[in-house]
């Protein structure tokens, strides 16, 4: 795969506490320059977002109910409707994982088929979060995302963290098994992103070989520019 | 302290996706039980909430709901549409992300235009507690959201979030207390982990601990631990590292 390949699959990310305008900026910049297939921030960069593209094309993804997820339909749909209102080409969701975890499923049907309506013909892309799911969990959740027409799920947040063995933080982030198990739930239906905290091209390689269609990552420009 | 009046300044918060619909209940239960001071949820569980408190209601602990948290980076229509949904829901407060980008940015202009559009929203009726991100935050940036919350006529901060790396500290809150402790109320929020660091910062002038580890450090019980293996989550035992 060649760089502008990969490029043609990667969406660049910056959703945390440290960005600032320039970042969002540099972010667009860097996407139009390196042809990344989307950007995903938050519903409050799109205004700088639209007027640093001023008319370029380029898809801008906007994360709703980030990053828990726990609202109700109709609230998801209103910041659905919002954020396309504000410029966004796709929307990512999280889901309502304690209603997943609950084996709430017409809870998880009624929210899917919410966000697909609000969401119109934009890219409706599912954050599944498969570091809390047992496997037969995301089986189901996959299936639903099949009937209620997601266009994409994606395997993590990439925000939380979890202690290592010396009771550290460290950053819980996607695995080539995740990728391998989502794949096999949806069966070729859905296109899978394989998103969190994916921080090298070896891991960028890793989640493609897993069978990953999409990366998302914070470090998407320094993937590109070093792929061989 | 005893361990009463601790839990008496605890806000539990269940709302993490690992948990299930009857943890989240009983969190909410155990914490009006216990006299926490508040009990948090998203905006997905404000019926959840009510119900607990019209069966438990113990005239001291109060319901409130996240608006934007952690990161601010919902848009300001979002939020206002939140903070009316709260208030239609007859909530006691919201914690609300600042928008935290204009913050980075020093926006200040735009931080405190969603803010008083926030203020408005609540009319009032509910009280409004915003974030600060002193984990992330330099205290020039900190201070400058202080100025912009009191003058708006907020009287309580939120320390930081628990999503993120790095702790709350002790001089944290001293430094907060000693600048704004006079118009401002802290509830510490950021990975409190221990009974000793909390009694600290009560000492240096904090009130309130929004924490998950309530139980624990309230000498009342085990807190909720996710099994990363089995993908469980149940109330077991907190190793702290060796």
């Amino acid at each position: 795969m060649t760089a502008k390949e990969l490029g043609r699959i990667m969406g660049g990310r910056i959703l945390e506490s440290y960005y600032d305008y320039a970042h969002v900026s540099n972010l667009v910049y860097e996407a139009l320059d390196l042809g990344f297939e989307c950007i995903q921030v938050f519903p409050n960069m799109l205004p700088k977002v639209k007027e640093v593209l001023n008319g370029r094309d380029l898809e801008v993804c906007a994360v709703v109910s980030y990053p828990h997820g726990i609202f109700l339909p109709e609230q998801k749909a209103f910041e659905i409707k919002d954020a396309i209102g504000a410029g966004a080409t796709q929307i990512e969701f999280a889901v309502h994982n304690i209603n997943v975890r609950s084996g709430n499923w017409e809870l998880v049907h009624d929210e899917f088929r919410a966000c697909r309506q609000a969401a119109g013909s934009c890219v409706l892309k599912a954050i599944l979060e498969c570091e809390w799911l047992t496997d037969e969990m995301i089986c189901k959740v996959c299936e639903i995302a099949v009937e209620e027409k997601i266009d994409r799920v994606c395997t993590s947040i990439g925000v939380y963290t979890r202690p290592d063995e010396n009771k550290n933080d460290m950053l819980i982030g996607v695995e080539p098994e995740d990728v391998r198990k989502v794949k096999a739930a949806v069966q070729g239906k859905v296109k899978v992103v394989a998103q969190g905290n994916i921080d090298s091209i070896s891991k960028c390689r890793e989640l493609l070989g897993a069978g990953a269609d999409y990366i998302s990552s914070e470090y998407a420009a320094d993937i590109l520019r070093n792929w061989e | 302290m005893y361990d009463k009046d601790f839990v008496k300044r605890a806000i539990t918060s269940p709302f993490i996706s690992y948990l299930s619909e009857d943890i989240v209940r009983k969190e909410l239960v155990d914490g009006y039980k216990n006299s926490v001071r508040s009990a948090i949820i998203a905006p997905g569980q404000c019926d959840i909430i009510n119900e607990v408190k019209v069966e438990y209601d113990n005239g001291y602990s109060r319901t409130g709901m996240i608006v934007g948290y952690p990161y601010g980076g919902m848009s300001t229509n979002m939020k206002v549409y939140l903070t009316k949904y709260a208030r239609k829901k007859h909530l006691d407060e919201i914690d609300v992300g600042f928008n935290v980008t204009a913050a980075a940015s020093r926006d200040f202009d735009k931080v405190r235009e969603e803010m008083k559009l926030i203020m408005e929203a609540a009319g009032g009726e509910i009280k409004v507690i915003p974030m600060l991100w002193m984990v992330k935050f330099p205290f020039e940036i900190v201070d400058e959201l202080c100025r912009i919350y009191v003058d708006l006529g907020i009287t309580s901060v939120k320390t930081s979030a628990g999503i993120h790396f790095g702790r709350m500290q002790v001089e944290h809150i001293e430094w907060l207390c000693n600048n704004w402790g006079d118009k401002l109320e802290i509830e510490v929020a950021g990975k409190v982990r221990s009974r000793e660091i909390a009694e600290r910062m009560i000492e240096a002038g904090a009130r309130f601990f929004h924490m998950g580890s309530w139980r624990r450090l309230g000498g009342i019980g085990q807190d909720i631990q996710f099994d990363f293996n089995t993908k469980e989550t149940k109330y077991g035992e907190y190793k702290e590292a060796e």
